[in-house]
């Protein structure tokens, strides 16, 4: 995969909400602590295409 | 977190989307919902719409980093996403190219834009021009809308228009929902793929031009443009017929593309001093309003304004940045500025980019430092003699 790039642009999409509770994304930024927090002091949860999420919070120096 | 991706795919932009932040679920998906520490009627005076302001919004007491609020930072989200991005890949030495969905003020520093779900239909493909002009009047200059339209069926005669309006588009890309039928240039037969490749071999051809009105304007002033921007005493420009369906590329290119489902022809109003078809040659009087025949496989109507230059490249030669500094065709629309019986004065004026390589950061960097656009300007004197006949350029 790292070759495509040598000839061709490529832009992946991407999004800033997480799929809640699974996987290497959500675990990396719970490790950071960069999520969105809610009133209660949480980890703002949500609904987007993945099902539930959490938010990547850009305010947040850590976010990339 | 881009890190681990970019280890596996060396990639050089971001597509960043449903970054309003957008959220199904119309603030907290808990329910009851949570307890809120905005008082909507007080804080936010103003209710687009007059509707619920969490719909396919986070909570607006959510908080950001620094205790900053949702309600007071939802506009700046997309912005941040966008710098955070592009901070992160410039930093691996290449120029980022970012998209974004959201945008606001200062976002055009780090991102481009598309105008969002669009619907694959006539109205849409009309509204694009307006829609394309009020983000560039925004300070969004990398902008378009979604060619054959995202939502929805496109037709053969609707993704034909689209091509030849959206090749003009800053951001020209093709982009359709999952549901939809297939609109890829070669999917809705012989007549959109025609239609494709010749205006998306004229926009190629183009990019110098573009890239220099980019160049030049630093970030500030519009490229897609309505006419009366810059023939602004030029009352007919004010028409809503002419003000939605025709367009300036910078102060040089003007287009009249077909918007309106059924037409092969429309008229064209050309203000100011007059104006060449790019395409044929043809001129056409300052003031004067003239019909033009549009084929769904013609490349989009253009025109070059009178003594100005437009720069022409093979399009097969610039599918990279690098090779915008390469061999180029001048294509000059010459005015007469003076005559008498045995000579005739000719001008037409432009700016060229003393930018040798246009892929070097730094030189491009520099050359945004510095005054590198050098004007042009091509004479041509011909003089009348009985004994020779002589042409100064």
């Amino acid at each position: 995969m790292k070759n495509i790039t040598a000839r061709y642009r490529y832009v992946p999409i991407v999004e800033p909400s997480i799929r809640n509770k699974q996987g290497y994304a959500y675990e990396e930024g719970k490790k950071r602590n960069v999520y969105i927090q809610s009133a209660e002091g949480e980890d703002q949860v949500g609904k987007v295409w993945a099902g539930l999420t959490n938010f990547v919070d850009y305010f947040h120096p850590n976010a990339t | 977190m881009l890190e681990h991706l970019h280890s596996q795919i060396d990639f050089s932009g971001c597509w960043l989307d449903m970054n309003e932040i957008s959220n199904l679920c119309d603030g907290p998906c808990s329910s009851p919902a949570g307890p809120t520490v905005i008082d909507y009627t007080h804080d936010i005076p103003y209710h687009p719409g007059g509707k619920n302001i969490e719909m396919v919004n986070i909570p607006l007491n959510a908080s950001h980093h620094g205790q900053r609020l949702e309600a007071f930072t939802h506009v700046f989200f997309g912005l941040m996403e966008s710098y955070s991005t592009y901070e992160y890949l410039k930093g691996k030495g290449r120029r980022p190219f970012i998209l974004s969905r959201s945008h606001t003020l200062g976002s055009s520093r780090y991102a481009a834009h598309w105008t969002g779900d669009n619907k694959s239909n006539f109205t849409f493909l009309k509204l694009s021009i307006g829609g394309t002009f009020m983000q560039n009047m925004l300070g969004m200059q990398m902008v378009g809308s979604d060619i054959c339209g995202f939502g929805g069926n496109a037709t053969e005669e609707l993704c034909a228009r689209f091509f030849q309006l959206g090749s003009l588009y800053p951001f020209a890309r093709n982009h359709n929902e999952f549901d939809a039928i297939d609109q890829e240039p070669y999917a809705l037969g012989p007549v959109v793929l025609e239609a494709a490749k010749k205006n998306l071999k004229l926009r190629y051809s183009l990019l110098k031009t573009y890239y220099r009105e980019f160049l030049i304007r630093r970030g500030v002033g519009t490229i897609f443009r309505p006419l009366f921007f810059e023939f602004y005493n030029d009352s007919n420009l004010f028409q809503q017929e002419i003000m939605e369906s025709q367009l300036l590329i910078g102060r040089v290119l003007m287009s009249a593309p077909i918007v309106e489902q059924g037409q092969t022809s429309r008229t064209v109003f050309f203000p100011g001093e007059g104006w060449f078809d790019l395409h044929t040659g043809e001129e056409y009087k300052g003031g004067s309003l003239s019909k033009i025949e549009v084929e769904l496989t013609d490349a989009v109507p253009l025109f070059v304004r009178k003594g100005y230059l437009v720069f022409l490249q093979d399009s097969t030669n610039v599918t990279k940045t690098d090779q915008l500094g390469s061999t180029f065709q001048l294509w000059a629309g010459c005015n007469l500025v003076s005559s008498n019986a045995t000579t005739w004065e000719y001008r037409a004026i432009g700016g060229l980019l003393a930018l040798g390589d246009y892929d070097n950061s730094n030189d491009v960097d520099r050359c945004l430092a510095e005054e590198c656009d050098y004007r042009i300007t091509v004479t041509l004197l011909i003089s009348k003699s009985t004994d020779s006949k002589q042409l100064t350029l």
